[in-house]
């Protein structure tokens, strides 16, 4: 009973670090922008905004899992990375509705939903390893630390 | 069959009798998985929760595996006795492999009985025993795929039949997507069946201890299912993107054509899943001591979830009903024109992406909720109870729906373009007879499950 004990005696785990999950958030999107949007102007290939993507979830992630700690890295990592996705996805539906994204996205085959299916479970596997590595990078520097 | 048997034809027999086979083959395929992990947890954790939740399951397989052969021999009979030209060519082309698969049987069935005897003979050398159930899934895996050769054969086979080695049948192009795909889908389905027998017995139990102990079956059974749910859709689409690869006439008659609706009927049941499983962990956390504060995070994950499921199900087109007359002309009946992305592909990627990453959300935040609080097992709504019957039986009606739909995918062939079906029943069944038929198939999987319940832990106590 020790949650139940911690909740009787006045206080909750703080569960997310909101503002731990706003920088690693702003990293990734900042990454995959300033890294993405000119791979995918040079070769119009819509693919290769994903490793750049992955790449800023992968240090957003580790950022927020250093700044959390390990007990709380992988919930506060798998909620950047889902804002995140998120976020492009809602990018995606309104632009397709202004009707200013061409079908298919440049450099992907028509009919062909492969993109949208294997980047974002990537975004979360690599946002949730990215805070985990971060997690127990804090955990050990407070061990050598103690 | 005779002519004078109302409603009931070849395919239809063919149909129930194959399907009540999958069911159970994947019952006594999927469960030992979730049994030998569950023995091997109980040695390292030392509780002996894990070691009855291993042995009350197997008890389960072991009447559920003369059910499979039962309806396996069925399901021979009636192909050899009704199809005779398909039979006559499938047994002579892959002979060497149903010799094989007869082997591996005899091997499998030894291996169960041995695994299930000597649970308590071998009790203090847990090691050979667990080693026997590992060996049980090897077994079991690989006589799986051996008929998963056969059956993709019908679908895929390689271009030139007749001249074709015995591995160019087997190696076809969905060969190893369908092994995938069922590989998952039986760890799926064997955790759900093992969160049913524990809703059942919860449910009926009345002794404290009892109900403590399968609401947490429940729960381990309900946390397979949902953690292999959540790879199914991938699994589903590398399968599916196989098939395109193959012959784009099928992708299109699926999913573009007159199979359409019954991808939209997918969705629904795929998206029940999901929803059934979010909802089953949001009243669920709340028996975890400080669980509750995780229920804010629930609602907005609820909303993503039904918003991404109506993306997935707004159909690109709608194909009138040759019976019905619709109010107005066809090409009036069309979604309008801005969002008309919603009906294609990359928006439904995109949309059940979303609702995989928010159930992995959830599933993640459940896990934290039992690592920081402590669980009172057995006080749980009767919700989640009934909710740990609804998702099995969702899981089952959307195996046999999507396996109907599999077969359907020839066409008129019985090995595509190669074979044809010559058989009075050789069309495309509507989507209301073939919703139909699959249900009542589900309820008999059901009353015969229950029977297994009840015979193997009602009767016998």
């Amino acid at each position: 009973m020790k949650e139940g004990n911690e909740s009787q005696a006045g206080w909750q785990i703080e569960d997310f670090h909101w503002g731990a999950i706003r920088v690693g958030y702003l990293i990734s999107l900042s990454v995959t922008l300033l890294a993405g949007l000119p791979l995918f102007a040079a070769t119009m290939n819509t693919w290769l905004l994903a490793p750049a993507g992955l790449a800023g979830l992968l240090i957003g992630g580790f950022v927020v899992g250093r700044r959390v700690g390990s007990k709380t890295a992988i919930i506060n990592g798998a909620l950047m990375a889902t804002l995140y996705y998120l976020t492009l996805a809602l990018a995606f539906f309104v632009a397709s509705f202004l009707e200013v994204l061409p079908e298919p996205l440049p450099g992907l085959p028509q009919g062909d939903s492969t993109f949208y299916f294997a980047w974002p479970l990537a975004q979360f596997v690599i946002g949730v390893t990215g805070a985990a590595i971060g997690g127990r990078v804090a955990t050990k520097n407070v061990e050598r630390g103690a | 069959m005779p002519p004078d048997v109302p409603l009931v034809n070849d395919r239809l027999v063919m149909w129930v009798v194959a399907e009540l086979h999958l069911l159970f083959a994947a019952l006594v395929l999927g469960a030992p998985i979730f049994i030998v992990i569950s023995e091997i947890l109980g040695l390292r954790t030392r509780d002996g929760r894990f070691e009855r939740l291993a042995r009350e399951t197997m008890k389960i397989v072991a009447i559920s595996y003369s059910l499979t052969a039962l309806f396996g021999g069925a399901m021979t009979f009636v192909l050899v006795a009704r199809y005779q030209s398909l039979s006559n060519f499938i047994f002579q082309r892959f002979y060497p492999v149903f010799g094989l698969y007869a082997g591996l049987l005899v091997v499998e069935t030894a291996l169960m009985y041995l695994y299930w005897y000597s649970w308590d003979a071998l009790a203090g050398r847990k090691g050979l025993h667990i080693s026997i159930g590992v060996a049980l899934n090897v077994v079991g895996t690989l006589t799986m795929v051996l008929m998963n050769g056969v059956g993709s054969f019908m679908l895929t086979p390689p271009s030139s039949i007749e001249q074709a080695s015995l591995w160019q049948l087997m190696d076809n192009a969905t060969w190893s997507g369908l092994n995938l795909h069922r590989f998952v889908a039986n760890i799926s389905f064997g955790g759900f069946m093992v969160a049913l027998f524990a809703a059942f017995m919860f449910l009926t139990s009345r002794n404290r201890e009892d109900r403590a102990f399968y609401d947490w079956m429940g729960y381990i059974g309900n946390f397979i299912g949902v953690a292999a749910l959540i790879l199914l859709p991938v699994a589903g689409y590398i399968y599916t993107k196989e098939i395109f690869a193959y012959n784009a006439t099928i992708s299109t008659l699926l999913m573009a054509d007159k199979l359409a609706w019954f991808f939209v009927i997918q969705g629904v049941l795929v998206g029940f899943l999901f929803l059934g499983a979010i909802y089953y962990m949001w009243l669920s956390i709340v028996r975890i001591s400080g669980g509750v504060r995780f229920r804010t995070y629930f609602r907005g994950v609820f909303w993503i979830a039904l918003v991404s499921l109506t993306v997935w199900l707004i159909p690109q087109n709608f194909l009138p009903a040759l019976t019905a007359k619709s109010p107005l002309p066809i090409e009036e009946v069309t979604i309008p024109g801005r969002a008309i992305f919603l009906g294609i592909m990359p928006a439904k990627g995109a949309a059940v992406s979303a609702l995989i990453l928010v159930t992995a959300f959830v599933y993640l935040l459940y896990k934290q909720a039992v690592a920081t609080g402590t669980m009172i097992w057995g006080q749980i709504d009767t919700k989640a109870q009934l909710t740990l019957t609804f998702l099995p039986a969702v899981a089952v009606y959307t195996m046999t729906f999507m396996g109907a739909v599999r077969e359907l995918a020839r066409g008129e062939w019985h090995i595509f373009q190669f074979m044809a079906d010559t058989s009075a029943e050789a069309y495309l069944t509507p989507l209301g007879y073939s919703a139909t038929v699959t249900g009542l198939i589900t309820i008999v999987f059901f009353l015969l499950m229950s029977g297994v319940f009840w015979l193997g832990f009602k009767v016998s106590h």
